[in-house]
């Protein structure tokens, strides 16, 4: 009994020492320097930094980077949803659906030295459209990256979230049967917008949802390929961050960390609310 | 026929990152607007053998780094997990796992640099491992909460029962069950640490050149042809691992 307990305590505290407490530290620092109770110019408890946080460079930081995110997901899920009703037969076929975790081997630091290599002004498309006489200078090519839109960065986001958005689709539609709700729903009468709509997609989107959320969390804090193709101004907020603090700017230091905890209650926000949406798939 | 044509355009797709690095690691002095009319050469891969090479030294360091960190996390997630598993009945302990693994590891290495200057550890080859096990730990313990079901309690009670010991329990009936996962979660993990660039370049401060940092620097010394092949060896444990068995990236926590 008393073994247990011990057992118990020590695996509890290793949990908390390894998990729980790097976020508290870290979080909790970031509030005091943000609060002027810690830090280099630290002069007594002040608001100041968080009451500037909402206006000017960060919310158009922050307004850039949720477009980023949204966009990325949407496009990823509503590719990878196109995808599998229209190449859904072909897709499971193992080689093909061996084919889909392809992408998933690419670091994001590789995706996008790539899509720039590719996207650039001096990039491959570039080129061969020069080479086939669709544009005669460099400047005629169009900006995808460095761009205000961030459709290099989106396009990298593409390509990491619509396969791995595919597999999960194609386990969900055979984890619910789908086949056989068409066909129930086939036979009473539903004609195929029917079943797409008042079928396939309720299911599907409910079940892809969580993972859907996550990933516009995680394409909210993408670093390597912003830090690729990103513009200079508005920036993506993970950016602007890293360049607050490594500003000579001493002042910006806690501007930076009121950020960097904006965005991790973001995440632990959205987090704990999924994680109470779906309290009963979990249990 | 135009299934046949979407597949294969998709695998075209898929495959452009690999097809773009091979092609600019063998080229040198290309410039716009030649495709093909420049000159090829193996001089970048030749660099490789050379012994002060910045590759090879970084690929070992990566390959140090990543087994390190993987082979810990997988253990300590292990055995944390089971505590949490069987001694907790809260459902948050779990949750609280997932934060250091949802928050940007750059945005958390911001909040706890502080921390790792205080221990001496920014810009070094253990600061690093810290760094990334803070974020593999967490991984680890929800990868393997679920395997901690009542089925594996029984067994646990049966060899108890039958007089066993932990360490009796764990080689006879934990371990024959758990085999297969914890070569999934090692690799996952590994994954996670060989990926990994924003947290190592921040904590590491470019001291300790991993694979990817190399990548990084040698973008922004606008030499495309090292950043090439830089990225190649990147994607060789990956891909290798892709052709032994698929499950290691599928990141089975966020499927629960």
């Amino acid at each position: 009994m008393l073994k247990n307990t011990v057992i118990r305590r020590s695996l509890a505290g290793l949990f908390l020492l390894l998990c729980a407490l790097p976020v508290v530290l870290a979080m909790g620092y970031a509030a005091l320097y943000s609060v002027g109770l810690t830090g280099l110019q630290s002069d007594g408890f002040m608001l100041q930094h968080w009451a500037t946080l909402f206006q000017g460079e960060f919310l158009s930081s922050f307004l850039y980077s949720l477009w980023i995110a949204g966009a990325s997901s949407a496009l990823a899920l509503a590719t990878a949803l196109a995808a599998l009703f229209t190449l859904r037969k072909e897709l499971t076929d193992k080689r093909v659906y061996r084919m889909l975790f392809l992408p998933l081997t690419v670091p994001p630091v590789v995706i996008g030295f790539v899509i720039y290599q590719l996207f650039s002004g001096g990039g491959i498309l570039s080129r061969v459209s020069y080479q086939s006489g669709l544009i005669d200078q460099i400047s005629h090519f169009p900006e995808f990256v460095h761009d205000a839109y961030g459709v290099g960065i989106i396009l990298a986001h593409l390509f990491i979230g619509f396969p791995f958005f595919l597999i999960l689709l194609l386990n969900l539609y055979q984890q619910n049967n789908l086949d056989e709700l068409e066909i129930t729903a086939a036979s009473l009468g539903a004609g195929r917008k029917d079943i797409l709509l008042r079928v396939h997609l309720p299911v599907l989107l409910k079940g892809i949802f969580p993972v859907v959320s996550l990933y516009t969390i995680f394409f909210m804090g993408a670093y390597e390929i912003p830090l690729i193709l990103g513009q200079s101004s508005p920036q993506m907020f993970t950016i602007l961050i890293l360049e607050k603090l490594q500003r000579y700017s001493l002042s910006d230091i806690p501007v930076a960390y009121a950020m960097a905890l904006f965005y991790a209650i973001i995440c632990i926000g959205t987090l704990s609310w999924l994680m109470m949406q779906y309290k009963k798939r979990w249990n | 026929m135009t299934r046949k044509i979407s597949i294969t355009f998709l695998l075209l797709i898929f495959l452009q990152p690999l097809l773009v690095l091979l092609y600019l690691s063998f080229s040198t002095q290309w410039h716009y607007p030649s495709l093909f009319a420049h000159p090829f050469t193996t001089q970048h891969w030749q660099t490789l053998l050379s012994e002060s090479s910045a590759l090879i030294k970084s690929i070992g360091i990566s390959i140090m780094i990543s087994t390190l960190v993987s082979f810990v996390a997988t253990g300590m997630g292990f055995f944390i997990s089971r505590g949490i598993a069987y001694y907790t009945k809260s459902r948050w302990w779990l949750t609280s796992a997932y934060f250091p693994y949802v928050i940007a590891p750059v945005v958390l290495a911001v909040m706890l640099n502080f921390y790792f200057l205080k221990m001496g550890l920014t810009g070094t080859f253990a600061g690093i491992l810290l760094a990334q096990l803070l974020i593999t730990i967490p991984y680890s313990v929800i990868f393997f909460h679920s395997f901690w079901s009542s089925t594996i309690l029984e067994r646990e009670y049966l060899v108890a029962t039958l007089g066993g010991n932990f360490m009796t329990s764990l080689r006879h009936a934990i371990l024959p069950s758990a085999k297969g996962l914890l070569v999934v979660c090692y690799f996952q993990c590994y994954l996670i640490s060989w990926f990994e660039y924003g947290l190592t370049q921040y904590i590491g401060v470019g001291k300790v050149e991993t694979l990817t940092i190399l990548v990084y620097r040698y973008i922004s010394e606008a030499n495309p042809y090292l950043a090439a092949l830089a990225g190649l060896l990147l994607l060789i444990p990956p891909l290798v691992l892709l052709f032994v068995n698929r499950s290691f990236f599928i990141q089975n926590v966020w499927k629960s």
